[in-house]
């Protein structure tokens, strides 16, 4: 069973090239705009990997990782933040709140894949 | 500190010449260098400290002298000879204590706060040798030393260099690092 | 091309954030001082340039950077909105519609264009960053491909222990190692020491490090990559490893960066400028004014002990705090002392580059072909235990050539690789250090090890041993397995002397070995021998010191439980095994102590290989650490002895040296003994039961009370 991946970001741009990138690599894909918005998603859908944006309205990436990291069933789940900044500050808040890692934008897909990968197993 | 068993430093060989620690329980008495008259500008190698066990008087080179402490507490230890009185704590160093009497003619000191350890380094070693009493510093001329009497090589003259004559008295100059020598022991 | 399906909803998504950003500014502009608009603006600005770093337009790029940062800077505060700079934005933002534009209809801007915003941004961005803040620019991935071209082969030595709590972040050691793998070959060694009895193993918490060789063409960057989500979560040593033994350590050195403390890089950048803006960020010292130091620092030590045993005693108002005060001053004293003593230590690495010359050496004589790999170069550990060090690990590296590794001709044959792999490695685990030599050779050949031992009359031909046990026998003494004399490790003799060496500073040895697979040395030592943790005890007037890392338990035991084995020879059930019991009255000869077992206590020791000992005292008087002090400065090794150390009062005890107890044959027939004591006093016969915690001097006091009792009833 090919892992269930869902990628989180407000921009359809973004949600897009992450969605087609892992579907071409044989994923199964999930979508969500905003923090809110996976959190409905990830109430009924199990998920192997979450990649989410970080600035985003309504619930920011931030406070989305905290929210999966309290869900029991997600403890564990690998939650990679994309982002384009290098600020070290984003990424160790980003760490603090229960982030696996992360994936610099503009990725490139098949560094996007090898980081699932590395994170995931699959 | 300040009481009268406190003593002062003395320079006279080049080296701190210290003395006991008043930690409230060394029943000894130190003796300043100063009291017995030792002058500074004393040509130090040439000088001897003299120390008796019983009736008789031994000298000892004053440059391996450390220090003269009163009797305090040593540990035992095991399978020793019973020269060996134990160990000692000088200043945080783990020192021998050896009892001259017991070595030179096999009885233990029954120590009092009159008895004396004197503080020796030989060859790096720092020992602690029990005596009855220290008595006097002696400047003694390389001639003046007469040979111990070689007609009996007996293990006790072979820790002696010699005798001098010092007034009426008979003073045995004695090798201490030879008095511990693995192999003169070995003889015993 | 995929860019192409995407690029037209990006300009459309730009158009929409521009208006965005356009409107939230606006309403800064006229005085808005809600937080959420310099948010927003930065979100489009991000968004923006996230899209445009995907389709390589570089002038969006870098306009946008330094214009993204400062909006950041702004929104978190280190920047005031003033109105000029949100005057710069809308004009920063007019630019951005303009290379958009061009963008979107595939035209080149101008490249001077808005150059002078840039650089106000620029100028601002550095500003908030207070010149050191300001992120890097992002890479784009040409780059990063340039700058890692590979070079052929190399091999890396690492080292990868996780925090416990690096599985929370969701990140997975075992898919870690597999990406490793990806890379080229992995020989792994797992360190599964600290990993607690499965019934305690807490599942959320990682107790297993890793020790890896990996051969691979992929440089430096890609390597650390795999590790990047979880640096800081660990441990992580890389180094490259593929020099000849022997060659320019310093190069090889100087490639093993640790990177453990990265979150705290720019702070230490910070110090490391201020100490360089001084001249020198460390000092030379001569090392007699350290030992010194060391040595006052003891002294401290023990008058404070002395002064906290005196205070213990007060009592009254003023007591409590005096105590107080007088604990807090210890855990100082004790500070200080750890601080001393970490002057003194110093890098293993001192040791291990000893090594190369000496395996290029062996191997050339031997015609063997060796590689050396090496971890934990940085572990520290006191000077005199590293001195003490050199000569134990140059044997056990000289015997790894010499007995371990096969011969090229040898290797091929059985289908090695030609070379064979010497690692050596260093870690610490619960205050001490553990250093291991492992090689890839033809490992312990028990049986040859058993028809030597029984050819030496060290074993009957019929002794049913364990494969440790065998192991073990290299370590006695005059052992030899090697067929012929060889230059290089003399006879194979000499891993007893290794043995007692290690012994000697406190340490222990061991070894694992797996026929055809190779041998695993370890050694584990105290990182100082200045002091360590003791138990006292008090036997007749005397007290001892038994290093508590050999004591396991004290038994109060009662004399059913001790039987008589051979002539003066006792031993004592304890934890399901016969124990002997050496009483140490007996072997240091204390003659007022106690005799009669029941009375005493026994303390149950343990050495290194497991032996065990009851050792039998009147009591235990406490534990404490211990300035360890050499009997042979001034004197001589006592059998039965390790070392001496003062106590709280300035008294000299002596510290027990178990390993070398446990191969002393006890002399004394507790039980015997006990029966003529009793004899002789014509005593009331002392109830069986062995429960009592008297000890004869409390008892003695209470005859003589119930005499004078009974004096005073007569009277």
């Amino acid at each position: 069973m090919p892992l269930k991946i869902i990628t989180v970001d407000d921009s359809k741009t973004m949600r897009d090239m992450v969605s087609f990138t892992l579907k071409e690599a044989g994923y199964d894909v999930l979508t969500a705009e905003d923090g809110k918005d996976a959190v409905r998603v990830l109430e009924v859908n199990r998920v192997d990997v979450v990649i989410t944006d970080l600035n985003m309205p309504n619930m920011n990436g931030i406070e989305l990782i905290r929210a999966i990291r309290a869900m029991p069933t997600l403890k564990t789940v690998p939650v990679l933040m994309l982002t384009t900044e290098a600020d070290e500050a984003k990424k160790t808040a980003g760490k603090e709140a229960g982030a696996t890692g992360w994936i610099v934008k503009p990725f490139n897909p098949e560094k996007l894949i090898s980081v699932i990968q590395r994170v995931a197993g699959g | 500190m300040g009481e009268s068993n406190t003593c002062e430093t003395v320079d006279a060989v080049g080296e701190n010449v210290s003395a006991p620690k008043d930690d409230g329980k060394d029943p000894g008495s130190a003796h300043t260098f100063d009291d017995m008259g030792l002058s500074q500008s004393a040509d130090a190698d040439k000088q001897y400290i003299t120390f008796t066990i019983s009736e008789e008087e031994y000298a000892t080179p004053i440059l391996t002298v450390q220090e003269i402490r009163g009797w305090m507490a040593t540990t035992p230890l095991p399978n020793t000879p019973a020269y060996v009185r134990g160990v000692t704590n000088l200043r945080g160093n783990i020192v021998p204590v050896f009892d001259l009497r017991a070595r030179f003619r096999n009885e233990l000191t029954e120590v009092t706060d009159r008895h004396v350890v004197i503080m020796a380094t030989i060859r790096g070693r720092t020992i602690g040798l029990l005596v009855d009493s220290i008595s006097d510093i002696l400047t003694i001329e390389t001639e003046s030393i007469q040979p111990p009497p070689d007609s009996s090589m007996t293990v006790e003259t072979q820790y002696l260099e010699g005798l001098v004559t010092a007034g009426k008295r008979m003073v045995a100059l004695v090798n201490i690092s030879k008095l511990f020598d693995k192999q003169v022991i070995g003889q015993l | 091309m995929m860019e192409d399906r995407f690029k037209q909803t990006y300009f459309e998504e730009c158009e929409d954030r521009l208006l965005e950003a356009e409107e939230a500014l606006n309403s800064l502009q006229s005085g808005s001082e809600d937080p959420e608009l310099i948010d927003m603006v930065f979100r489009a600005v991000h968004s923006i340039k996230g899209g445009a770093a995907a389709f390589a337009l570089e002038q969006i790029v870098d306009f946008t950077h330094h214009f993204e940062t400062s909006l950041d800077y702004m929104r978190d505060g280190r920047l005031d909105v003033t109105r000029e700079r949100i005057d710069l934005f809308l004009r920063a933002k007019d630019i951005l519609d303009t290379l958009i534009a061009d963008a979107k209809e595939s035209e080149k801007s101008d490249p001077g264009l808005g150059r002078g915003i840039l650089e106000a941004l620029a100028a601002l961005a550095a500003t908030g960053g207070e010149g050191n803040d300001a992120p890097a620019a992002d890479k784009t991935p040409g780059q990063e491909d340039l700058l890692s071209s590979p070079e052929g082969e190399r091999t890396w030595s690492l080292v990868f222990r996780p925090h416990q709590d690096m599985l929370k972040t969701g990140n997975e050691p075992l898919f870690i190692i597999r990406a490793l793998k990806t890379l080229g070959a992995l020989q792994l060694t797992a360190e599964t020491d600290e990993i607690p009895p499965f019934d305690e193993l807490p599942p959320s918490q990682c107790r297993m490090s890793w020790r890896m060789v990996l051969k691979t063409m992929a440089p430096e960057e890609e390597i650390r990559e795999i590790f990047e989500f979880v640096e800081d979560m660990c441990e992580l040593k890389i180094a490259l490893q593929d020099v000849p033994p022997g060659d320019m350590p310093e190069r090889r050195r100087s490639q093993a960066v640790d990177k453990q403390d990265r979150p705290n890089r720019r702070k230490e950048d910070r110090e490391l400028k201020d100490a360089m803006s001084t001249g020198s960020s460390s000092i030379r010292v001569e090392l007699g004014r350290i030992d010194n130091m060391v040595n006052l620092v003891g002294e401290m030590v023990i008058a404070q002990s002395m002064l906290q045993e005196k205070v213990r005693r007060l009592t009254g108002e003023g007591g409590a705090e005096v105590i107080k005060s007088t604990e807090q001053l210890s855990r100082h004293m004790h500070d200080l002392q750890d601080s001393v003593m970490a002057v003194r230590a110093q890098k293993i690495k001192s040791v291990f580059t000893r090594m190369p010359r000496i395996i290029r050496e062996a191997s050339d004589m031997l015609g063997k072909d060796i590689r050396l790999t090496t971890f934990g170069e940085d572990t520290e550990v006191d000077k005199t235990v590293l001195e003490n060090l050199v000569d134990p690990l140059t044997h056990m590296v000289r015997n790894a050539i010499d007995h371990g590794i096969e011969t090229p001709e040898d290797r091929e044959k059985i289908g090695k690789p030609l070379y064979g792999m010497l690692q050596l490695s260093a870690r610490h685990k619960s205050g001490r250090i553990i250093i291991e030599v492992e090689d890839d050779g033809k490992g312990i050949d028990r049986e040859a090890v058993m028809k030597k031992a029984v050819e030496q009359d060290l074993e009957k031909p019929d002794a049913n041993l364990s494969d440790n046990e065998i192991n073990n026998m290299l370590f006695r003494p005059g052992f030899s397995t090697s067929k012929e004399v060889t230059e290089v490790s003399g006879r194979g003799v000499g891993m007893d002397v290794v043995k007692r060496n290690i012994t000697n500073m406190g340490g222990r040895i061991s070894v694992q070995s797996t026929p055809g697979k190779g041998s695993r040395f370890s050694l584990s030592l105290p990182l100082t021998l200045a002091v360590m943790d003791g138990m006292v005890v008090a036997v007749g007037s005397q007290r001892f010191v038994l290093p508590t890392i050999n004591t396991i338990e004290s038994i109060q035991p009662s004399l059913d439980d001790i039987s008589t084995i051979s002539a003066n020879c006792n031993v004592i059930k304890a934890r399901g095994e016969y124990v002997r019991i050496m009483p140490l009255f007996d072997v240091f000869g204390v003659t007022d102590a106690i005799t009669n077992p029941e009375e005493g206590l026994v303390v149950l020791a343990e050495s290194d290989e497991g032996d065990r000992l009851a050792i039998m005292v009147d009591e235990v008087l406490g534990q404490q650490q211990v300035v360890i002090k050499s009997l042979e400065t001034n004197y001589e090794s006592v059998p039965g002895a390790s070392a001496a150390t003062i106590l709280g009062d300035g008294e000299v005890a002596l510290i027990i040296d178990v390993p070398g107890m446990i191969a002393m044959e006890p002399n004394i027939d507790l039980k015997t003994l006990v029966a003529q004591n009793r004899a002789k006093a014509g005593a009331v016969e002392i109830p069986g039961s062995g429960i009592s915690e008297e000890n004869p001097a409390r008892q003695n006091a209470r005859e003589d009370e119930l005499v004078s009792q009974a004096e005073k009833n007569d009277g």
